[in-house]
């Protein structure tokens, strides 16, 4: 009530930006072509091809590799067809990607299946690396990464997101609704995994009842979350979730991913995606084949995008413009959408008018105007004193922005530049002791020396 | 057969958006003023009585006199003609002269954006129907050029630069601004206030300006017709303090300042708690320099004291909330 009165009287034009619940059932849609795996980390790094044109491949094989440790996993048996030149839904280009024509009979079980109740932690990681299940994000990184004994940071609290992130994406709720139990089965087995003191899994509060009869007998809770847009975005969640370095948010796909390769043995070969329309509302749900071509997808929903639409590999506030549809579906990804030329506003650089509407809806209380402005002149401390940092890229400020300023394009060089400058401090301040370490020790080695000058 | 790939558009997120622009705001700004302006300009029909100034003001009383008399023409017709000019100038000359700097500062063409107009608008609104052309083809021009373009245009200005336009007016032709018996076109009448309260309602309702400001400087001028009207009633017209109060209201510029100056994008606050202060100061400055200043008005004094306030204001800002970004 407080907070109610209070948000009427210091916010104004505050959007509300619901997201709705629908139930949308699951299509299977198929590749009519080969099967395409890019050979990029999730933030662009490329990867030495590991295989050759003509080569058999089987699922659970690793694809490509960074010179220490091996990547993309294969989930078909099949036949390499080439290492070609290609793009990934994320626009990284310099690279290479391994086209696989896959068998009629493969099939996706890989390992022996093992029991999740008996199996150490360190085995079931071992099993998570071994499958290479990424994370569903625009990111992707390996699950082993994340979570488990060799994660980069100590998981306090796991979280497992059964809400979709963006509105009108409907892939993870959908699963969600689908198999709740085995998101709960799988929210216990991965908070083992990574020794979790707390595990929760959230979701909407309408579906709370789903969720209370799923819940019995694992241990895991329920954490609700508002379904409202940006509030279901892995950062806010994991403020929610008490917020600090030892919170971990992974979406339900990739939970269930990591629990058909633990308990099956299963790689993980399919990702729904939700299609969303033209006319802006979600189509369908598609249980894609990993590695299908974009192309497939619009085959199979009987449209052509014609010159000039956007197509976006993610939904309608942070997916990202394909410049092909020869971009593959990977497990990174939750929604494809087609936008027509009518409805694309051009962005402008037309200065900021300081209305106020971005500083208004940003749900980490930044001040995106200035932010823009500071990034737009390169001046990138004072963006760092502002705590740009901590923006979510979830896209509201130049959303509702009056003089249609590329806000979060603007943001995000900010954060680039800003790691940069720091590291480069780092990296400064690193030499200088290292330096004064080295002047220290030659210091003591010559001291006998002077004195002997001194003395002879 | 493909003879070549779909073309695609690219482009950063996020790809659904609001279609408002800064055409659209500064064109939702005039049509809120319009009705205002269409009152004041019906109300100066039955001002008669102030025929002998406008003749007098603009030299041309013969002139006038006889056009009224070898016509026929009413002259509260007349007023209302004249009344129609100067607004009809004030935004004719706004467009023109963003042209025209836009042109001579080698500058990309926004003069049809509406903010020349809206601006050439506000100028026209505090003119008395008396004011000579040339004073106000000043007004605007220089409206534009010092207040607005000198300092980098919209989004750049610290002044109001409406305000700024009007003050340089004040300061030189004070006859002309305030002729003795004549109020400006924005207070002509009573509807002329209760119309530009609705329009400027009608804007917070469409999300084009907080709703914020308008209730701080109201309240702000209430606040402030309490403290003065306690200490001096005398100078602010005597009476009881519900009367002082009521005056401020029903008479004068405090309304149409609250909605379509306070307002402006540019040169008012962007955190909500600085947008409060910002109004509540820019209302208690009213009051202050109606109380103890020299000059018939003191809105545009008010108005650009609270703009040099502005930037310092907007140094409140809300604690960001410290977010841990996971990588993946």
């Amino acid at each position: 009530m407080f907070d109610e009165i209070t948000d009427r009287l210091f916010g104004f034009r505050r959007p509300k930006f619901p997201l709705k619940s629908q139930h949308l059932a699951i299509k299977d849609a198929a590749a009519s072509s080969s099967l395409v795996f890019p050979l990029f980390s999730g933030t662009g790094v490329p990867y030495e091809a590991l295989v050759k044109e003509g080569d058999q491949v089987k699922p659970g094989q690793f694809l490509g590799s960074d010179g220490v440790k091996k990547a993309v996993v294969c989930p078909v048996k099949g036949k390499v067809v080439g290492v070609i030149s290609g793009p990934d839904a994320r626009n990284h280009y310099v690279g290479h990607s391994v086209a696989v024509d896959p068998d009629p009979d493969s099939s996706p079980v890989a390992w022996k299946p093992m029991d999740p109740e008996t199996a150490s932690a360190r085995e079931l990681w071992a099993r998570v690396a071994e499958a290479g299940i990424l994370t569903e994000s625009y990111t992707p990184r390996p699950l082993g990464e994340i979570i488990g004994p060799e994660a980069d940071v100590e998981v306090e609290t796991l979280v497992v997101l059964a809400s979709d992130r963006e509105p009108e994406v409907f892939s993870t709720s959908e699963v969600f609704r689908w198999r709740s139990e085995d998101v709960f089965i799988a929210a216990k087995v991965l908070g083992k995994m990574a020794g979790a003191k707390d595990v929760y899994v959230a979701a909407h509060d309408k579906s709370a009842g789903q969720t209370g009869k799923s819940a019995g007998g694992t241990g895991v809770k329920v954490l609700s979350v508002p379904p409202e847009y940006p509030m279901t975005l892995k950062p806010m969640v994991a403020l929610r979730a008490g917020g600090g370095k030892g919170v971990r948010v992974i979406t339900a796909g990739t939970a269930l991913a990591a629990l058909d390769a633990i308990r099956d043995g299963k790689v993980q070969d399919k990702k729904v995606v939700t299609f969303i329309g033209p006319k802006g509302e979600a189509k369908a749900n598609l249980r894609a084949p990993i590695g299908a071509k974009l192309k497939d997808l619009f085959a199979f929903m009987g449209l052509k995008p014609r010159d000039g639409d956007k197509v976006l590999a993610g939904g309608p506030l942070r997916g990202i413009a394909q410049y092909s549809l020869e971009a593959p579906v990977d497990a990174g990804l939750d929604a494809v959408m087609l936008i027509p030329r009518e409805n694309i506003l051009p962005w402008s650089d037309e200065p900021c008018v300081s209305c106020g509407a971005c500083v208004s809806v940003c749900p980490v209380n930044l001040q995106p105007s200035l932010l823009g402005r500071y990034s737009e002149f390169s001046i990138f401390e004072p963006a760092d004193d502002l705590g740009v940092m901590n923006c979510v890229e979830c896209g509201l400020c130049a959303m509702v922005c009056t003089a249609r300023r590329p806000l979060v394009q603007m943001i995000r060089l900010a954060k680039r530049e800003v790691t940069r400058i720091r590291n480069e401090a780092e990296q400064k301040a690193k030499d200088k002791k290292a330096r004064e370490e080295a002047e220290e020790a030659c210091k003591e080695q010559n001291e006998p020396a002077v004195s002997e000058a001194s003395a002879g | 057969m493909e003879s070549r790939e779909t073309l695609f558009t690219v482009g950063p997120g996020p790809h659904w958006r609001s279609k408002t622009s800064v055409t659209q705001m500064n064109y939702a700004f005039i049509l809120a003023l319009l009705p205002a302006a269409a009152i004041g300009v019906i109300a100066h029909g039955f001002m008669t009585d102030e025929m002998h100034v406008l003749g007098r003001a603009t030299g041309l009383e013969w002139l006038l006199g006889s056009i009224v008399r070898e016509f026929g023409i009413s002259p509260g017709l007349l007023a209302s003609i004249g009344a129609g000019g100067v607004l009809a100038m004030g935004m004719g000359v706004g467009v023109a002269a963003e042209y025209l700097i836009q042109v001579l500062f080698r500058q990309p063409y926004h003069a049809m954006n509406g903010h020349g107009a809206l601006m050439g608008l506000l100028v026209a609104m505090f003119m008395p129907v008396s004011v000579p052309w040339w004073t106000l083809v000043i007004g605007v021009f220089l409206a534009i050029l010092i207040g607005k373009q000198l300092y980098g245009g919209i989004g750049s200005y610290p002044f109001h630069p409406a305000m700024v336009g009007w003050l340089i007016l004040l300061l030189s032709w004070p006859h002309h601004i305030y002729p003795v018996g004549m109020k400006s076109i924005a207070s002509a009448h009573f509807a002329v206030i209760l119309t530009t309260a609705a329009g400027g309602i009608a804007l917070c309702a469409l999300g084009h300006i907080r709703w914020q400001i308008p209730a701080a400087v109201i309240g702000g001028v209430i606040l402030g017709s309490l403290i003065f009207g306690s200490v001096a009633p005398e100078k602010l017209g005597g009476g009881s303090l519900a009367e002082i109060m009521a005056a401020q209201f029903i008479s004068g510029h405090v309304i149409i300042a609250a909605f379509f100056l306070a307002t402006d994008s540019t040169s008012s606050p962007t955190n909500n708690l600085p947008a409060w202060l910002f109004g509540i100061c820019m209302g208690l400055l009213i009051m202050l320099i109606r109380t103890y200043g020299q000059w018939p008005d003191a809105i545009p004094f008010a108005v650009l004291l609270s703009n040099v306030l502005n930037p310092l204001l907007d140094r409140i800002r809300p604690k960001v909330t410290e977010v841990v970004i996971q990588n993946g």
